[in-house]
């Protein structure tokens, strides 16, 4: 390298710049083609009804149209669906981080018969797709007794069907709660148990004084991740709501587009909308989105 | 947290000691019981109820114990065999373009020279987060075939424009193209930090001895790699698997089922058709399938995990 003659090496680090050039551009390329659809999405719910349907296209509206969320948000019963989904979501990423927080700190810190089989039994749970189990899932959610109009043995009614606790109950079962938790908790040091236990602390308190306060950064990945799956999910409540005034986000849009023919500019509106929740707690704790998975990943 | 242990300074260590190791035998279980407990009644015994089910005519008012009839019609279900030959190539597709492409974004990204890299990952990233059926809605709209963008852009070049989705060889591919938007991000985000725990004295080490940054990647990168690609390869094609959304708002597994999947023919048998028994012997082969791939990549997996540093 040292050898070569200054011609030479300036004709390298051109091509080397050339290079680069190339391959930025080409990155910029696709990192712009998927910002392009998210725009395109947003841009066509502020247009007109008639500019949405000429056949030369514009990316930007021509005049601003904010009315079409209005329309959209009056059109139907909006308010209703985003409480829905807003509920569910709430409660079911508390509780479950609760409940996972409790069974990640006795696979982390307890010694018990049948540790390790357990958690083995808990990671399986991340990997069975859940079309496997929805038949019997609907099934027992109609059945449970004594609730919705069941009897005692669980017939007659419709159980939990369309009702919040059919859509929160089975969200709390969170295997990679548990799991993201567990590791976390492995991280701490012993003698920080051992210090307490020697002050008094009983495991609870431990767990309850001790751990709970240092949790926050996994708590805020894992809540991420629940928040995201639980407003995203589609399959789950489809088949466990079937009456308007229980519908979630999700499937509202999923109704929305049959409902009136295809009226795109109110459709991505709608669309938008159903989005923008995520999108509002993405750019607020990127971070933590990231880290979810990627601590999820590298185990 | 302090006046706590005040509280307890009164008592002698053989007290406390006494009543931590009294308590051991049964309090790990109660702190596991609630997770345990939903994960149990909701996800175990209705995977095991799926299995029994397979074996039965069960459609919601009656069930009786049919053997292996069930599978026998699947053998014959000629929509049933397209759904698994969909199944499969969209997973493949997906699975195979997302774990390149992501390899390839996250190495340059993490490149120093890169500007813009934060911009880029978080653009990259924002469609794994958009719900599936708000992509849907978005792609369906690119499709169009009178409005879309796409038609747009190849009448712009000159060529004519197609029902992308209407066309039983074209419908496929379209939903790969978005599986591939969908799932790029997520690829790249893992590879991303992995690529950042490679630790710099390998690479230092290359330079010296003269290697190119492209062998660098395939010599240290991609091999270093190895048990992250085994991780994503399983997570993506677990949920690649499972693709619905999609279909549901799309195509309704259309045209002429050249779209419809797996789980498309679960929810379509079970909950359109109501014969529950049937749908359920699909989902043991999907849940088949699945544990086949994982297993095959668990053990391809620990071959290739344990990489020689030197």
């Amino acid at each position: 390298m040292w050898n070569l003659t200054e011609k030479k090496r300036r004709r390298i680090i051109k091509s080397h710049f050339l290079a680069r050039g190339l391959v930025w551009l080409l990155v910029a390329g696709i990192v712009l083609l998927v910002l392009g659809t998210l725009m395109i999405a947003l841009f066509t719910s502020l247009k007109t009804p008639e500019e949405t349907l000429v056949s030369s296209f514009r990316i930007l509206p021509e005049e601003w149209r904010w009315e079409n969320y209005l329309d959209v948000i009056k059109g139907d019963i909006w308010g209703r669906y985003f409480f829905n989904s807003t509920f569910i979501t709430v409660v079911v990423v508390s509780a479950s981080i609760l409940i996972s927080a409790l069974a990640g700190y006795a696979f982390a810190r307890m010694e018990f018969k049948g540790r390790q089989p357990l958690f083995l039994l808990f990671l399986c749970g991340m990997m069975i797709p859940s079309q496997v189990y929805i038949i019997p899932q609907y099934i027992l959610m109609r059945s449970i007794p004594l609730v919705g109009g069941n009897d005692l043995y669980g017939r007659g009614g419709m159980g939990f069907l369309n009702t919040y606790w059919g859509l929160i109950i089975p969200f709390l079962a969170a295997p990679l709660g548990v799991f993201l938790i567990k590791q976390f908790y492995m991280g701490f040091p012993r003698s920080l148990d051992e210090a307490a236990r020697l002050d008094g602390c009983n495991s609870f308190q431990i767990f309850r004084y001790i751990y709970l306060p240092l949790s926050k950064p996994v708590f805020a990945t894992f809540a991420i991740l629940k928040f995201t799956g639980t407003w995203n999910d589609y399959f789950y409540s489809l088949i466990m709501t079937n009456s308007k005034t229980m519908y979630t986000v999700q499937i509202a849009l999923q109704q929305y587009k049959g409902e009136y023919g295809i009226e795109w500019h109110y459709l991505m509106a709608a669309t938008i909308l159903s989005v923008l929740p995520i999108l509002v707690v993405y750019i607020f704790a990127q971070k933590y989105f990231t880290q979810g998975i990627v601590t999820s990943g590298l185990k | 947290m302090p006046w706590m242990l005040i509280n307890n300074y009164g008592r002698s260590e053989m007290q406390i000691t006494k009543r931590s190791s009294g308590r051991r035998s049964l309090s790990p279980y109660l702190y596991i019981a609630p997770a345990f407990f939903v994960y149990a009644v909701f996800i175990l015994i209705p995977l095991l109820c799926a299995i029994v089910f397979s074996f039965t005519n069960y459609n919601i008012q009656n069930m009786k114990f049919t053997g292996l009839a069930n599978y026998a019609r699947m053998l014959g279900d000629a929509k049933f065999h397209q759904a698994l030959l969909n199944t499969l190539l969209y997973s493949f597709f997906v699975v195979a373009v997302n774990l390149v492409l992501g390899l390839l974004l996250a190495a340059i990204l993490g490149q120093r020279w890169f500007k813009g890299s934060a911009f880029c990952r978080s653009v990259l990233y924002i469609p794994y987060i958009v719900s599936p059926i708000a992509a849907s809605m978005i792609w369906l709209y690119l499709y169009d075939s009178k409005v879309g963008v796409v038609n747009m852009v190849i009448k712009g070049l000159g060529f004519s424009g197609k029902s992308w989705l209407l066309d039983e060889k074209t419908a496929l591919p379209c939903l790969i193209v978005m599986g591939i938007w969908q799932g790029v991000g997520y690829c790249m985000v893992v590879y991303f930090s992995a690529l950042k725990n490679i630790p710099d004295y390998l690479y230092e080490a290359a330079r010296i001895d003269g290697a190119s940054a492209v062998t660098q990647f395939f010599k240290i990168s991609i091999p270093l790699l190895s048990s992250t690609t085994f991780f994503l390869l399983v997570m993506t094609m677990i949920s690649s698997f499972q693709v619905f959304a999609q279909i549901m708002v799309m195509t309704g597994g259309g045209p002429l089922s050249s779209t419809t999947t797996i789980a498309h023919q679960i929810y379509e048998n079970a909950f359109v058709k109501y014969s529950m028994g049937y749908a359920s012997s699909q989902a043991v082969v999907l849940f088949a399938i699945v544990l086949i791939f994982t297993l095959i990549f668990f053990k391809y997996g620990n071959k290739e995990g344990d990489v020689e540093l030197d």
